[in-house]
């Protein structure tokens, strides 16, 4: 008599590998065949895993249209068996995996929009967090502003596209034809962010980003401001790094968790 | 650990909470007793999901039923997905915690899917234990449920109730009773759903599920994208006559119609009840004044 452990290895493998050789531990039933029955099971674990492709990846799905979304889904899977509890974060994988293949990738606006979905659906379920107040600000006394190092909220990403992307997904999302698919010069500074609960996201300017990434990279205020005056020149960097973190905060980006360096530069 | 005597009071009838129906249930919609939520579902960092499951939680009582705790697999239990979980209970303090009676996976690989176990001694053994560490580790009993299945293994040495039966009372856990998946299994694997039924001790039983299926004539699929067939309300109604009142929940998961449809088929449970002359609240109200 197989043991339970050898029962579930069999089972599984008909499942993952389509290896049938655990039909001979299951009997027919009065009305059906065995392996018709084994079937269903096999059957359901695919169509199981591409719903919850589509869940996660609703606006990829419209692009690409039925037939090809099936045969992106049928590939993910077939690379990538689920190592987790929770349908939720099946699909995680999936901007990598098309950013990984040669045919996926080949049209560069697939794996962005994918990897823009992703963002906006891992914003939508992160963390709540406290955050950063402007009156909390104004309680901090002006010398300790430079060494002050501010953290984004886990629910933002930042994004840079190299494509049109954002607007074949604003046209999708509307139910209008997507626009053809357009390089950009310069990317497209994007930050992907949760604003009333429901995921959103914005483009940034080159400077805007620049500040958001060193910011989220631990570096302290002061020196945000020097590296804002060395790109956007000289004159009110501190004030346009003021006004890019107001914003920030007013948005409800900036966790209430500051650290402070007590390294200030130029110190021993 | 609680004792037999504490079984939880009915709820009455119940929906399966499901996203489209935010709106309406947040506005107040009346005829829905109790939610049933997908544990998974809210095992989640944050966001709009948490919040809303927070506010029904005020209003309705809320218990949690879960389809990854793979209690019949011999991989190790998942002690990561089981902390998720507890955490989730202390947040929505559920009546109850269910799960089913299944395997999802081995060596770390999750099907997502209900599957079938052998009914023996051995996978008895093994199950017993684990429900053991799980309801230690939870802190209460958990219940679980009956599944469809769509085969069976030559190494069976018992019947299906016979297995969940010896399991509920050796395991010293809850049962949830899925009327469909009666029909289902008794269907595909011809024997008759009353027996099964008949099998089943009351005293363990806190929990009835009904759903809709799909009959692809040599055998039938629990899809739960249908209404509940009238064989299986006519099963209901012998349950519920055996049983008395039970929590019964309304599953729905795919073809998600308008909740008034759904609450229109609660009320079908609620006319079965009350022509059998059995009466959920003052069962309710019996156990609170006990
Ligand atoms: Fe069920």
């Amino acid at each position: 008599m197989p043991t339970l452990e050898e029962i579930q290895n069999g089972f599984q493998k008909a499942i993952l590998e389509g290896d049938k050789s655990i039909l001979t531990q299951i009997p027919d039933t009065p009305k059906e065949k065995n392996d018709v029955l084994l079937g269903i099971y096999q059957y359901a674990y695919s169509a199981r895993l591409i719903e919850f492709l589509e869940n996660d990846y609703p606006q990829l799905h419209a692009y690409l249209g039925d037939e090809q979304f099936d045969q992106l889904c049928r590939a993910y899977i077939a690379e990538t068996p689920s190592h987790t509890p929770n349908a939720r974060w099946y699909g995680n994988e999936l901007p990598i995996f098309m950013e990984n293949s040669s045919i996926w990738s080949e049209q560069l606006q697939l794996p962005e929009l994918a990897r823009l979905e992703y963002s906006l659906n891992i914003v939508f379920d992160a963390s709540d967090e406290p955050l950063l107040r402007l009156d909390d600000l104004a309680q901090i006394p002006p010398e300790q502003w430079p060494s002050l190092v501010f953290s984004p909220v886990q629910a933002t990403r930042r994004l840079e596209m190299e494509t049109n992307v954002t607007d074949i997904w604003n046209a999708l999302v509307t139910d209008q034809a997507p626009p053809d698919v357009q390089g950009l010069a310069d990317p497209l500074q994007v930050l992907v962010y949760r604003d009333d609960q429901q995921s959103s996201f914005r483009s940034m300017s080159y400077e805007e980003a620049m500040m958001w990434d060193k910011m989220a990279a631990g570096v302290p205020f002061g020196v945000l401001c020097e590296l804002m005056a060395t790109w956007g020149g000289e004159d009110d960097a501190a004030m346009r790094a003021g006004s890019f973190l107001h914003g920030w905060i007013s948005a409800g980006l900036i966790t209430d968790q500051i650290d402070m360096t007590n390294t200030s530069r130029g110190a021993p | 650990m609680t004792t037999l005597s504490q079984k939880p009071q009915p709820l009455g009838f119940g929906l399966g909470l499901r996203p489209p129906h935010y709106p309406d249930i947040l506005d107040g919609i009346e005829g829905i007793d109790w939610f049933e939520v997908i544990s998974e579902n809210y095992m989640i960092p944050g966001g709009q999901p948490l919040r809303i499951l927070d506010e029904i939680r005020e209003r309705y009582p809320v218990v949690q039923h879960g389809v990854s705790l793979s209690i019949a697999s011999t991989a190790p239990l998942n002690m990561d997905y089981l902390a998720d979980l507890k955490k989730l209970a202390k947040r929505v303090k559920p009546r109850w915690i269910s799960d089913h009676l299944c395997w999802t996976g081995v060596h770390g690989i999750n099907l997502h899917d209900l599957l079938p176990v052998p009914y023996t001694v051995e996978a008895l053994d093994h199950i017993v234990e684990r429900v053991d560490k799980v309801q230690d580790y939870l802190g209460q009993r958990i219940a679980l449920e009956n599944v469809s299945t769509y085969v069976s293994f030559k190494s069976s040495e018992m019947t299906e109730w016979e297995f969940l039966t010896a399991l509920a009372q050796r395991a010293d856990c809850w049962l949830l009773l899925d009327v469909n998946n009666v029909f289902v299994s008794a269907f595909n694997h011809g024997y008759d759903p009353h027996t099964f039924i008949d099998g089943i001790p009351t005293d363990r039983v806190v929990q009835f599920h009904m759903a809709g299926h799909q009959d692809n004539g040599t055998h039938i699929v629990d899809t739960h994208d249908h209404p509940v067939r009238s064989e299986v309300w006519d099963l209901y109604a012998y349950t519920l006559k055996r049983f008395g009142a039970v929590s019964t929940l309304l599953e729905r998961d795919d073809n998600i119609p308008d909740i008034r449809e759904l609450i229109a088929e609660l009320d079908q449970a609620r006319a079965i009840a009350s022509r059998l002359n059995i009466d959920f609240h003052s069962a309710a109200d019996m156990e609170q004044i006990s």
